[in-house]
Parts: structure tokens; C-alpha cells; sequence
């Protein structure tokens, strides 16, 4: 092991600069660039990403581990890690593991249930469009793309005045004498919350399942089907076990957010009966004296989020890296 | 975007285990903290105002509870604030050209007003909204932000002069205060002398319900009407104010208690107890629009509710016709003892054109443009000529009348500033109890 | 790019398709539905049916929004008759009632295009000279920066909101709350779009076509800019118009981020008016913006099919990313 490492290093120290630098030279096939070339392309984004990603996040620890103004409530961050102070900390963190928890478990329920219908349908229309869409392919993928061209918030609010006591839902189920008196969805219904977030993030589930499926080598579900294979376990024992991996970043990439979504929920709601994680931190955010226990609920939700994150990064890069 | 003030958005609070640590640290260290702090965090980084200014402290007043950085005003306990600087002197000729801003909550002016003003002295306009108080504080508290006139409430007059963030008012621009306005104003206990502040809008806090659904009769018999919005015949249709200390106000008015401003711990826990209970009696929902836009739509039977969004709603029904109109009822308690404000116009210190500002300001003290502001935002200005019988029977710039005469309850006067019981500063630690319970409520904790 | 997987596990598959094929007959011939069940050929009528409910209940919201833009009452929730007042306005309404007159919505309309438009000049070229960099540059630093920027992807925005209003607020004060403020937070949450759709692309190219040119006597930024960027076009213009259709629907970060009533885009007053007073000329202005969305991709779409002639075109995956 030490000889080893003698070696290498008496190996460096014998080799001239010069000597390397062609040596590295040959294994860039003979292309020559300045040490400094490719880093400077990349010192901006770094730049960037430290000044205004880390940054910021080292803030909201500082925010965390500080205290407030005695006048004003607002936060007085603490920037040295000497100076600072786990009392604010702990007693958030008492709320965080204790009001709190059923507002916490009631999110998990919600973005549970929410991304499992998401990826029923999600997969369903995806792999109908990517295996049957034949000739109107390009019409349906116009279709799957176009809630993205209109905002969100106006999709919510247009399900917002379709539910009202007045609005066509009601009328459509009184007509089909399906309910005597109108519904009131919008009174914190859990149903409509969770329909909402459905509604919400799906179109970013079917994308990528599509994208994925679309690129399922046909070939491979042919030759189940003339095995005369019924469809049904062709999918169960083909096409369903090649795209695990789709399946579970795409849930990762609607689950992230719906752990911050604060506006479904107040829009379609508003009840502290639905009250869901984002809520607590967008109210915490808009409320003096609550800097504290805002940064404390950012630096919960990032732990809480952690795995899920880091395994969609793993995932990324190692399908960057295979290709 | 017609409409009343989009009023604030929700607050929180801490926990109440947190509140008896965090009143400690503030009345032990408010002198010294911001010693210690400022020893701690960067040059630049200290907050503006963090303690009281002066040697003299921001005003003068009977009732100052220990730990707070200024006097608390209190009916029976005015406060003569100090003048961190002189006014701008009188005679000054109008900033010519100028672009008058104005930092106000959102749809709470009626843009004719402010246009009418603009033509006469050949100024434009820019209106900025904020949702609620603690976002206008924090905004105006980074001093980037430079407005001509900011529409604030009365629970935040001391720390807004206390970290001198409005400026003292020269009487000699604004004659109309004198000449039109309640008598009460003429000499406003939370301002003795009204240094630093007008009046804006006056508004009592009742209850708004559906009369074809609730006869009059039925809420005004009830011993506590208060207790309808608990009343699961309405389970899914009652609603309170997005608004902490509205809405903790009712549930303590509920139980009996009649400080609004009441730092009592079991009085709080009980007002809590009951907002939870809300929940799940009637699954009741806290929202901003809820009575003049949700009672129209059929979202809601009964809310808690402001007179004025009360007095506004008859914009929002399907059809501007009197049948609709009379659908939409307003109860205030018949002593008149109940939850009455009044909204501030003040000038911020850093304001870009003070001459400018301080003729708006008179402007909106006129009848004619006070009650044009009325006619479209539903808020009472408190004009000495707009008394029952001339509201009631005169038409507003809508050519409907004022006030419908089944919604008399709505009308604030001169004497309910007597008889009333306002929302008014506490200390930041009390306040901090108060967004406790109002946090515990939204979470839906016992 | 999770399609490499698939081929990955292509042979392991394969073993396990004989073992399905003896089950075809038996319990068929009995029952029809079985059979049906079983046909491989059969139509996939649940998955059309179910295809089909999806994109109604997915569309038709959104166009009974739409339609009620052209709305004659107040209402956004019931059609009342035809008429164009909340667009182009109307002497029965408030003047600053409708889209065009509404010095409101129209500031908000110009913040929304002015955000995207910026962010997205600014996004772009930072995420491209990004990933050349990175993917390029072999060591351990770039790991580091490389694990930063898929972190800003993953993170959920209301995370980034709250940190860079307190960033903001606290510690960078000299930048003002307001349209500087939005741009740089919108720009770091962007620039990990193009990176991604840029370093997927750059990792096809492969190095030989720079490498030839620099044989040719090219110098390297002359390699990066006459070779490697042009093979990159279609990256590089799906990035664009991706970022700019995801910041112009942005909300979180950009209403914490707000100035002030000028600086506050169509999903921040759309957000509002919901909470407070909500009128039809909120649905012309959302109307508006995806007509304006819809004209800029099918420019990015245009420009990407003329640029990729003759190019094996990976379109819509390289889009979707």
C-alpha cells in the first residue's frame, strides 16, 4: 500500500511539467487547452450558485439559530456559528414535533393519495398516447402539453368558480338529479384539496412517463403479444418492470412540490380542517415574529425532503453518466 | 377589482409555552438587547428603531406596561406622542409634477377619488397594495421603498413612530379635519392632538347573514347572537375574518369579555377553545372576501363581518336589483357596545412630496370626496354631514342609497367611538400571545 | 434520458417472455370476457376511454374559463351573454375594470413577459456555460458545483422563495425587493433547466468534432464557438423557450419576492383577485398569456425544426427533458 503510494508520487515528481502536459495532451487526442479553459466556463454558474443558493440557505440558518427584534418581531439573523443561540430553534422544533404533527401527517396523506391517482392516470394516458396514439400523436401530445401554456393559479381558479354553490358542477349534478341541494365543495372539503393537487401536477407526471414510454423499444411488446401474451401481463411482465425508473422520478418530481403547495389548498379551501405544510410556512412567512419558525419549517421540510432529492439526483447523474 | 380592502392576510403565532420566554427576553432586555444584538450581527444589518428612541421615549401616556418600547393608548388612557421632528412648515407651495404614491391596502380607494385629486393639482398617481400590516412594516422598514401617504391601523401608531417611519402632520394643510370630521377625531385619544395621523374610514364588527335564510328576527332574538356562527344549521356556510385580532375578537365578545386588547392568558385559551370548537361545529373557514363576495355566491349564510364589506356587498350579487339587495343583512350588538376601529391616513417620513401628501390628505376630509370614496368601497368616512337620515335616504354616486334602510345597524356614529370597544396596540410580547392563539386555530389545535 | 435504463435491463426481460406464453387457451375459451380479456390484439378501449375522460376533465375547465373572459356580467362563474367589456372595457364597468384599461393588469402583464424575458436571457447562457464546463472539465470541483445546481433543480420552490426573501431582507439589503430580486432568484431556480437538457445533449456529441476542428488549426474558443455551440442549437433553444414558459407561470418565488403592486406579475394578481374580487377581465388576462406562451413556442418549435434539418431530431424528448 505505502510502496504504492511511493511509487506514484516519485513517478510525478520525476515527470517534467512538460512531459505531463503532453501525456495529458495524447489522452485528449491531441487537442490543447489552457488549464484555466473549461473552469472558466463553468465559474459563473458556481458563482452564481454559491452566491445566491447556499447563500441564502446559510440565512435561513442563521435565522434559525437567531432571535428578533424586540420592537418589531421581525427576525435578527445570527451570521457566527459562535454566537448562535438553539432556543428559538428548540421551541419551534417542539412545535414541528408536536402542534404540528397532524397537520404534517394530514400532508403526507394528501400528497400520498394525490400522486398515487396522479400516476394511475398519469400512466394510463401516457402509455395509451406513447403505444396507440398512431396518427394523432402530435395531437394529443398538443393536448397533454397545453395546461402548461395557461397558468396555474388560473387553472385552479377556473375549478374554484366551477365549484362554487352556483356553478356548473352543482347545476350539472342537480340536473342529472344526482343531489337535491348543491354541493358545497369549496367548505374544506379533503376531496376537493386533493382533486385540486391532482389536477394541479399531473401534467408533469404524464410528460415524462410519456417521454419514457415513447422511447420503449416496440419491439420487445410485439414479440410478448404474437407469444400471444394477453396484454394485461405483457404490461405486467414487460412493460411495467422496464420503467420503475420513470415511474419513480416522475413521482418525485410531483411530490416535491405538493409538499410546498400552500395556494391549492387556500383557494380551494381555506379550512384549518385542510390545512396542509405549505400552509404553515406561507402563514409563518406572512406573520410578524414568525422568521424563527419559518426558517425552522424551510430547514424541516429540506431534511424531510432529503432522500427523495438525493435519490432523483443519484438517478439523473447516473443516467447521465451510462449514456 | 372593485373593492374593499383585501384585508390582512393571516398572522401566526408562537406556541404559549413560548410566549412567557419570549415576554422575559423582552421585558428584561429591550435596552439591551439591541446592545448585544448589535454586538453580534453585522454593521448594516441592525434593524431601524430596534428600541426607544430618545431619551424621553416616543410619547407620553398613563398606560405603559413594563417591557413595552412605547406607551399603549387606551380610551381612558390617551397618548401624546412626541415630535421626533418638526412638521414641514405651512405656506409651502404644492411639488409641481410630481407622482403621488400612496402604500394603501388593496381595492380600499376608490381610483375616481384619487384621480379627481390628480386633475385639480396636475399630479399622477401610483397606488402599491400590501395584504396586511406586518408586510407594509417590513417594506417601508427597508426605506427603499418612498411613499407619499400610508394607510395603516391604529394597533401599529407607536411602532411606527417609535422607529420614525411616519412624520408629524402641519395642521395649517389639512382645514377639513377641523371643519368636517366627528368630533371624536378633533382630539383622537391614540393621538392626542392628531400629530402624526387622520382619520380614514370608520367600521363597527358584526355579524353579515343571508335574510332570506335568517330573518332578522330570528338573530335579533337570540340571547347571544354571536353564538349563530356556531349554529350547524349553517354547518359549511359560516365563516370568520382571515384577520387575528377581528376574529379572536368575536370569539372573546362571544364569551362575555369585553377587552379587546386583553392580555389575559385564560381569556385567550378560552377565545381559542371556541375558534377550534368552530371547526368542527359548523367547519367554519377564515377567509378575506368572504361576506362580500362569498355571501353573494352562496358561499356563506352568516359571516363575521365587517360593516363595510357588509355595506359593499350589494355590488356582488348575479343582478343589480333590489330583490338581491335585500338578501344581505348586517348585525351589530343593539347596545352598541361592541368591536368599533376606525383606519389612519398618515405620511411617511421619508415621503418624496410632504405637500403633495398633506393635500390628499385634506382632500379625503372633504364630504364630497370622502363620500364618493364611500360610494364605492362601502367604508364609512367619519363625516360630520353623513348622519343616519342623510345616509339612509340619499343615493351614493351609484344611485343606490347609502346605507339600505334594513342595514341601519351598520351605520357608525360619533357616539359608538364612546360606547365602543376598539382594537388597539398591545405590546409585542401580548401581540405575540395573540398570534399564538391564532396560530393554534388555523393548525386546528385544541 | 431514463431511457438507457430500459435497454440496460432489455436482456433480463427477455427469459422470463417464454415462460408467459403456455397460459394463452384454457380459461379463454370458456368465457368471453376472458377471452376478450386475453386477446392480444383486442382494442384498448378502457385506456382510450380513460385517455380520453382525462383530457376533457383536463381541457374543458380551462376553456369554460377562457370562454367566460367574453363574459356581459360580473360573474366568472356563470356565462351571462356575450360581450367584450373585460377586455377591452366598457362604460358599464370600472374603467380599470377590464384587461386593456386596467393600468393594474397591464403592469402585471408586462411584469410577467418582462421576468420571463430576462430570466431567460440570463438563465440560458449561464446553464449552457455551465454544463460545457462541467462536463468537460473532469475533477472533483466540478462534482461539487455539478451536485449544486441538480440540487436547485430538486428543491421545491417554496424552499427557495423563503430563502432568498431572506436573503434579501437580511443580508444582501442592497438589493431591493422588486424586479432585481425576482430576476436573480428566477435565474438560479432556471439555470438548472438548460443545464440538464444541454449536458444530455453535449453527452451524444461526444468531443471528436471540436477536437477535429482544433487538429484543423482552429483555437479553442473558435472550436467552442464555430463547433460546439451550433451542434448544441437545439438544446440550447429548448432551454429558452422551456424557462420562459415555466417562469411566466411562476408564482411562489416571485410573489415573496414582489415590490410592490408594479412588480407584481399575472400569477401573483391572479392569486390575489382569487382571494379578494375576481371578475372575468382576470380570465382575459390569463387568456392573453397563453396566447402569448402559445406563439412563443410555436416560434421555439419553428426555429428548433429548421435549425435540426436534416439532424436526427430527438424533439420532444430533448424538450421534456
Amino acid at each position: 500500500m505505502s510502496g504504492r503510494r511511493f511509487k506514484r508520487v516519485s513517478s510525478k515528481t520525476a515527470e517534467t511539467r512538460k512531459e505531463a502536459r503532453a501525456r495529458k495532451r495524447a489522452q485528449r487526442g491531441g487537442a490543447w487547452y489552457p488549464r484555466w479553459y473549461w473552469p472558466s466556463f463553468a465559474a459563473p454558474g458556481t458563482l452564481w450558485m454559491l452566491v445566491l443558493f447556499l447563500l441564502p440557505f446559510y440565512v435561513v440558518v442563521s435565522i434559525a439559530f437567531g432571535t428578533v427584534d424586540p420592537i418589531f418581531q421581525s427576525p435578527l439573523p445570527v451570521y457566527e456559528p459562535w454566537w448562535w443561540t438553539s432556543k428559538y430553534l428548540t421551541e419551534e422544533w417542539h412545535l414541528v414535533t408536536g402542534e404540528f404533527v397532524p397537520v404534517e401527517v394530514r400532508t403526507l396523506v394528501y400528497v400520498v393519495i394525490a400522486s398515487a391517482i396522479c400516476l394511475v392516470i398519469a400512466y394510463a394516458v401516457a402509455y395509451y398516447v406513447a403505444r396507440y396514439g398512431g396518427k394523432r400523436k402530435g395531437l394529443f401530445l398538443g393536448l397533454l402539453v397545453a395546461p402548461f401554456f395557461i397558468s396555474y393559479l388560473m387553472r385552479m381558479l377556473s375549478w374554484v368558480e366551477l365549484l362554487q354553490p352556483a356553478g356548473y358542477v352543482n347545476k350539472l349534478l342537480q340536473f342529472l338529479h344526482l343531489t337535491p341541494h348543491p354541493i358545497n365543495w369549496l367548505a374544506g372539503v379533503p376531496f376537493t384539496v386533493v382533486m385540486g393537487l391532482v389536477y394541479g401536477y399531473i401534467p408533469y407526471m404524464i410528460l415524462p412517463l410519456f417521454g419514457f414510454l415513447d422511447r420503449v423499444d416496440s419491439s420487445l411488446l410485439e414479440a410478448g403479444r404474437d407469444l400471444g401474451a394477453s396484454p394485461m401481463r405483457t404490461f405486467l411482465r414487460v412493460t411495467l418492470p422496464l420503467s420503475k425508473p420513470a415511474i419513480l422520478a416522475s413521482l418525485v418530481i410531483v411530490t416535491l412540490p405538493m409538499f410546498g403547495d400552500y395556494y391549492t389548498n387556500n383557494l380551494l379551501s381555506g379550512s384549518p380542517k385542510t390545512l396542509m405544510f405549505g400552509n404553515l410556512l406561507d402563514n409563518a412567512m406572512e406573520s410578524t415574529g414568525q422568521g424563527p419558525q419559518a426558517a425552522v419549517l424551510v430547514l424541516f421540510l429540506t431534511f424531510f425532503l432529503l432522500i427523495p432529492m438525493l435519490y432523483y439526483m443519484r438517478e439523473t447523474a447516473r443516467a447521465a453518466g451510462e449514456r | 377589482m372593485a373593492h374593499p380592502r383585501e384585508r390582512r392576510v393571516p398572522p401566526k403565532g408562537l406556541s404559549r409555552r413560548d410566549f412567557l420566554r419570549r415576554s422575559a427576553v423582552a421585558a428584561a432586555a429591550t435596552p439591551s438587547l439591541a446592545a448585544i444584538l448589535a454586538a453580534c450581527t453585522k454593521p448594516g444589518t441592525q434593524p431601524v428603531g430596534s428600541g426607544p428612541s430618545g431619551s424621553s421615549g416616543p410619547g407620553t401616556g398613563k398606560f405603559w406596561p413594563a417591557g413595552s418600547p412605547y406607551p399603549l393608548a387606551r380610551q381612558d388612557a390617551p397618548v401624546k406622542w412626541n415630535l421626533w421632528q418638526d412638521p414641514i412648515p405651512s405656506g409651502n407651495p404644492i411639488e409641481k409634477g410630481a407622482t403621488l404614491q400612496i402604500y394603501n391596502w388593496a381595492d380600499y380607494i376608490n381610483l375616481a377619488v384619487v384621480k379627481k385629486f390628480c386633475q385639480h393639482y396636475n399630479c399622477n398617481y401610483q397606488i402599491t397594495t400590501f395584504n396586511n400590516t406586518d408586510e407594509a412594516l417590513a417594506k417601508m422598514r427597508t426605506g427603499q421603498l418612498k411613499f407619499d401617504v400610508f394607510f395603516p391601523t391604529i394597533d401599529i401608531l407607536g411602532k411606527l413612530i417609535t422607529a420614525k417611519l411616519i412624520q408629524p402632520l402641519q395642521h395649517s394643510y389639512v382645514p377639513h379635519l377641523v371643519s368636517d370630521v366627528f368630533e371624536t377625531f378633533q382630539n383622537p385619544f391614540y393621538d392626542q392632538g392628531w400629530r402624526y395621523t387622520v382619520p380614514y374610514t370608520i367600521y363597527t364588527t358584526g355579524i353579515a347573514y343571508r335574510r332570506d335564510i335568517i330573518p332578522d328576527a330570528t338573530i335579533n332574538g337570540m340571547s347571544n347572537p354571536w353564538e349563530i356562527l356556531a349554529d350547524p344549521a349553517y354547518k359549511g356556510k359560516s365563516g370568520i375574518y382571515d384577520d387575528y385580532r377581528s376574529s379572536i375578537s368575536m370569539a372573546l365578545l362571544k364569551n362575555g369579555i369585553k377587552d379587546l386588547n386583553t392580555t389575559s392568558e385564560k381569556d385567550l385559551s378560552a377565545a381559542q377553545a371556541y375558534l377550534t370548537d368552530l371547526i368542527s361545529a359548523v367547519n367554519i373557514r377564515a377567509d378575506i372576501n368572504g361576506v362580500y363576495i362569498g355571501i353573494p355566491k352562496g358561499n356563506y349564510d352568516v359571516h363575521l363581518s365587517w360593516s363595510g364589506d357588509a355595506i359593499g356587498a350589494y355590488n356582488y350579487w348575479p343582478k343589480s336589483t333590489y330583490a338581491y339587495y335585500q338578501k344581505i343583512g348586517y348585525w351589530y350588538p343593539s347596545d352598541r357596545v361592541g368591536d368599533v376601529n376606525n383606519d389612519l391616513i398618515t405620511i411617511p417620513a421619508n415621503a418624496p412630496h410632504p405637500v403633495l401628501a398633506h393635500a390628499f390628505l385634506d382632500w379625503l376630509m372633504t364630504y364630497d370626496m370622502a363620500m364618493l370614496n364611500f360610494s364605492w368601497n362601502g367604508y364609512q368616512p367619519p363625516q360630520r354631514q353623513a348622519d343616519v337620515a342623510t345616509l339612509t335616504t340619499t343615493n351614493n354616486a351609484y344611485g343606490v342609497p347609502y346605507i339600505f334602510p334594513w342595514m341601519k345597524e351598520a351605520i357608525v356614529t360619533d357616539s359608538d367611538f364612546k360606547t365602543g370597544l376598539l382594537e388597539l396596540e398591545l405590546t409585542p410580547a401580548t401581540d405575540q400571545l395573540w398570534h399564538n392563539v391564532w396560530q393554534a386555530f388555523q393548525a386546528g389545535v385544541k | 434520458m431514463s431511457q438507457d435504463t430500459a435497454t440496460e435491463r432489455e436482456p433480463e426481460t427477455e427469459p422470463s417472455a417464454p415462460g408467459v406464453i403456455p397460459s394463452g387457451e384454457p380459461a379463454g375459451v370458456r368465457n368471453p370476457i376472458g377471452r376478450w380479456f386475453r386477446d392480444p390484439w383486442r382494442k384498448p378501449h378502457i385506456l382510450a376511454t380513460v385517455t380520453w375522460v382525462y383530457l376533457a376533465w383536463s381541457i374543458l375547465p380551462v376553456a369554460i374559463a377562457i370562454a367566460l373572459s367574453f363574459n356581459a356580467g360580473r360573474s366568472n362563474a356563470v356565462w351571462q351573454g356575450f360581450s367584450l367589456q373585460w377586455w377591452f372595457g366598457h362604460p358599464s364597468i370600472a374603467p380599470e375594470g377590464s384587461l386593456f384599461v386596467s393600468p393594474e393588469l397591464h403592469a402585471a402583464l408586462i411584469q410577467s413577459l418582462r421576468l420571463s424575458f430576462l430570466t431567460m436571457i440570463l438563465a440560458v447562457p449561464l446553464g449552457v456555460a455551465f454544463a460545457i464546463g462541467i462536463d468537460r472539465w473532469h475533477g472533483r470541483p466540478p462534482g461539487g458545483a455539478n451536485f449544486l445546481m441538480l440540487f436547485s433543480f430538486v428543491m421545491p420552490e417554496i424552499i427557495i422563495g423563503i430563502s432568498m426573501f431572506m436573503v434579501f431582507t437580511f443580508l444582501l439589503k442592497f438589493i431591493q425587493l422588486g424586479t432585481t430580486a425576482q430576476i436573480l432568484a428566477l435565474v438560479t431556480y432556471q439555470a438548472s433547466y438548460p443545464v440538464i437538457i444541454v449536458r444530455a445533449r453535449l453527452l451524444s456529441i461526444g468531443r471528436e468534432y471540436e477536437e477535429a476542428a482544433m487538429d484543423l488549426g482552429a483555437s479553442p474558443t473558435r472550436a467552442v464557438w464555430r463547433v460546439l455551440i451550433p451542434l448544441l442549437y437545439p438544446a440550447i433553444l429548448a432551454s429558452f423557450v422551456l424557462v420562459f414558459a415555466d417562469t411566466i407561470d411562476d408564482f411562489i418565488t416571485v410573489r415573496y419576492l414582489s415590490g410592490g403592486e408594479s412588480t407584481e406579475p399575472l400569477s401573483v394578481k391572479i392569486y390575489n383577485f382569487t382571494r379578494g374580487t375576481p371578475t372575468p377581465a382576470v380570465n382575459a388576462a390569463a387568456t392573453f398569456m397563453l396566447i402569448s406562451t402559445t406563439v412563443i413556442a410555436l416560434l421555439g418549435f419553428w426555429l428548433y425544426r429548421r435549425i435540426t434539418r436534416g439532424q436526427k431530431v430527438e424533439g420532444v424528448a430533448d424538450m421534456l427533458g
